[in-house]
């Protein structure tokens, strides 16, 4: 049942609660955000939808739950809603925000205090909480020539990844100077010094329309993905400076065919990129960015060829009967648009006819 | 001759595979809207970004295609290869005849581009509702074929044309 609403209703993205207990799915059709508790993971079936949050009237691009349980969510019609779980009821915050187009991307925090969103009219804004007020105020960082297309925090939570349809990614500082206790102070790593707010630290060019941008948890890399099919990673050195044009240190991968739409990091050392190939394609990072393999078969796909025994298989080949391919009956029909880590060993990707699969690492 | 052809659609095919990677995206210009941005190519400056340089693909001086990508659409324009006046005459009456169907076929523009007899413009929301593959596919059939298809309608002509011929000349001579 909720397969069949699921590609009937198509969907945009989705994230997973930190717990792993939910998922909140953008819906294309309704405009609307569903909230389903996972009954058991792979199998849609048994998800059971909780809430549905309605606030925004056009495509919701953006969906993001914080480590501290709050939904960020951003739309075509350039509404930002903030959502708190107060009782096992989702509340909105007021949300102060002067874009003037569609939100495109966007993303909380590592900490869950203050969130970041690009949009279509050529800047980022970061959000933070003001409690005399009681409503999320924002800071703009507008130093692009167009639409802000990614965006991800640092670890460290004090600069923020931002790529444009400009071709050029930037790191930007995004310290929020009235409240300096919004930031981790135990965190110890680099960029534990910066105190402004939208100096530009790091500009790349990258002579492609920017996809995607991820660091590693470590926060001592970073790897670029544009829309000519290439994924640059980037070093830093121990002093939060750009190691550039250094071969050794700068692995680029290029991919032949079509570019990828997401990239994250698994871990320090392996990256999995997704797009308009429709399999996930894992790379490894160290010592430098080089291809591994293509995950062939889903998570749907395993556990189906292990219930059909090889009899069965052997009967339908010498019917003649032609077998369908585990591309036609499971994987993605079209481009992957999203793509979460569930955990250390399991990916979830989605893409907009609504299927979602899921992949072992 | 087949193999001439084999190799322009082939070029196109690779092409099409690269641009017909979409995405939707909200216009930059106007609030809530969502436009293909190869159309709106020139009326403002801020979106300039978002339109790709144009791949031009000649097989001779007159046939040629030209292939325009953007971030969420992308245009096709073929020009049709012809020799005459009767050429360049079924060209056109093929082409108008496609074009006031166009509803018909989705992908296909209701006006040429200028300079160019038929043009496609394919859509991110054509992508989700129809295999990139088979768009990829139609659009290669119809390079293939046209040139048949428009030599069996000359043929046709040229064979209507000599019966109207014999019979008016031996109607003629009969009187």
């Amino acid at each position: 049942m909720t397969e069949s609403y699921l590609k009937q209703q198509k969907l945009v993205t989705h994230t997973w609660s930190p717990d792993g207990q939910f998922v909140a799915l953008s819906i294309k059709n309704t405009s609307n955000a569903d909230i389903y508790k996972i009954g058991q993971l792979e199998k849609i079936g048994t998800w059971q939808k909780v809430s549905t949050l309605k606030d925004a009237s056009q495509q919701i691009n953006v969906l993001s739950w914080s480590v501290d349980n709050k939904i960020l969510i951003g739309s075509d019609d350039r509404s930002v809603v903030v959502y708190r779980n107060i009782n096992n009821q989702w509340s909105k915050d007021l949300v102060i925000i002067t874009n003037e187009k569609a939100i495109l991307s966007g993303e909380w925090a590592p900490n869950g205090q203050k969130c970041v969103v690009g949009t279509a009219c050529h800047k980022a804004f970061v959000l933070f909480f003001e409690e005399k007020n009681n409503w999320w105020h924002n800071q703009q960082i507008n130093c692009f020539y167009s639409s802000v297309t990614a965006c991800r925090f640092h670890p460290s939570g004090r600069v923020v990844g931002l790529g444009s349809t400009d071709q050029t990614f930037k790191l930007v500082s995004c310290v929020i100077q009235e409240n300096m206790n919004f930031e981790d102070q135990t965190y110890n790593g680099l960029f534990k010094d910066i105190r402004t707010f939208g100096e530009i630290l790091v500009t790349i060019n990258l002579n492609g329309w920017i996809n995607s941008i991820d660091f590693t948890q470590s926060g001592n890399k970073f790897a670029v993905a544009a829309h000519t099919g290439l994924i640059k990673q980037y070093s830093f050195n121990e002093d939060g400076s750009l190691i550039v044009d250094n071969e050794d240190k700068n692995a680029t991968y290029i991919k032949e065919t079509k570019p990828f739409n997401k990239i994250i990091y698994l871990n320090d050392s392996t990256l999995v990129g997704v797009g308009y190939d429709r399999k996930p394609v894992l790379l490894s990072s160290e010592p430098t960015l080089k291809f591994t393999s293509i995950i062939e078969k889903c998570l749907a796909a395993e556990g189906e060829v292990q219930k059909s025994g090889s009899i069965a298989a052997a009967k339908q080949m010498f019917s003649g009967k032609g077998q369908k391919t585990e591309d036609d009956k499971f994987g993605h029909q079209t481009a992957i648009t999203c793509i979460n880590k569930v955990s250390d060993s399991l990916i979830s990707t989605s893409d907009v006819n609504g299927i979602i699969n899921f992949w072992r690492i | 001759m087949a193999a001439a052809v084999q190799v322009y659609s082939d070029a196109i095919r690779k092409t099409l595979e690269a641009t017909l990677c979409l995405r939707a995206f909200p216009s930059e210009i106007i609030e809530k809207q969502s436009k293909p941005e190869i159309e709106l190519n020139g009326y403002s400056s801020k979106t300039r970004q978002l339109v790709l340089s144009p791949i031009y693909l000649c097989r001779s001086e007159k046939e040629k295609c030209v292939i325009e990508p953007s971030i969420n659409s992308t245009r096709i324009s073929f020009s049709i290869k012809a020799l005459d006046e009767v050429d360049r005459l079924i060209g056109e009456k093929f082409a108008k005849y496609l074009a006031v169907r166009a509803d018909y076929f989705e992908i296909l523009r209701r006006k040429p581009i200028p300079g160019y007899d038929i043009s496609f413009l394919i859509l991110d929301s054509h992508l989700e509702k129809y295999s990139v593959q088979g768009i990829i596919n139609f659009i290669i059939d119809y390079v293939e074929n046209i040139d048949k298809d428009l030599s069996d309608i000359k043929l046709n002509i040229n064979t209507q044309a000599r019966i109207t011929a014999a019979c008016f000349v031996g109607g003629l001579a009969n009187q």
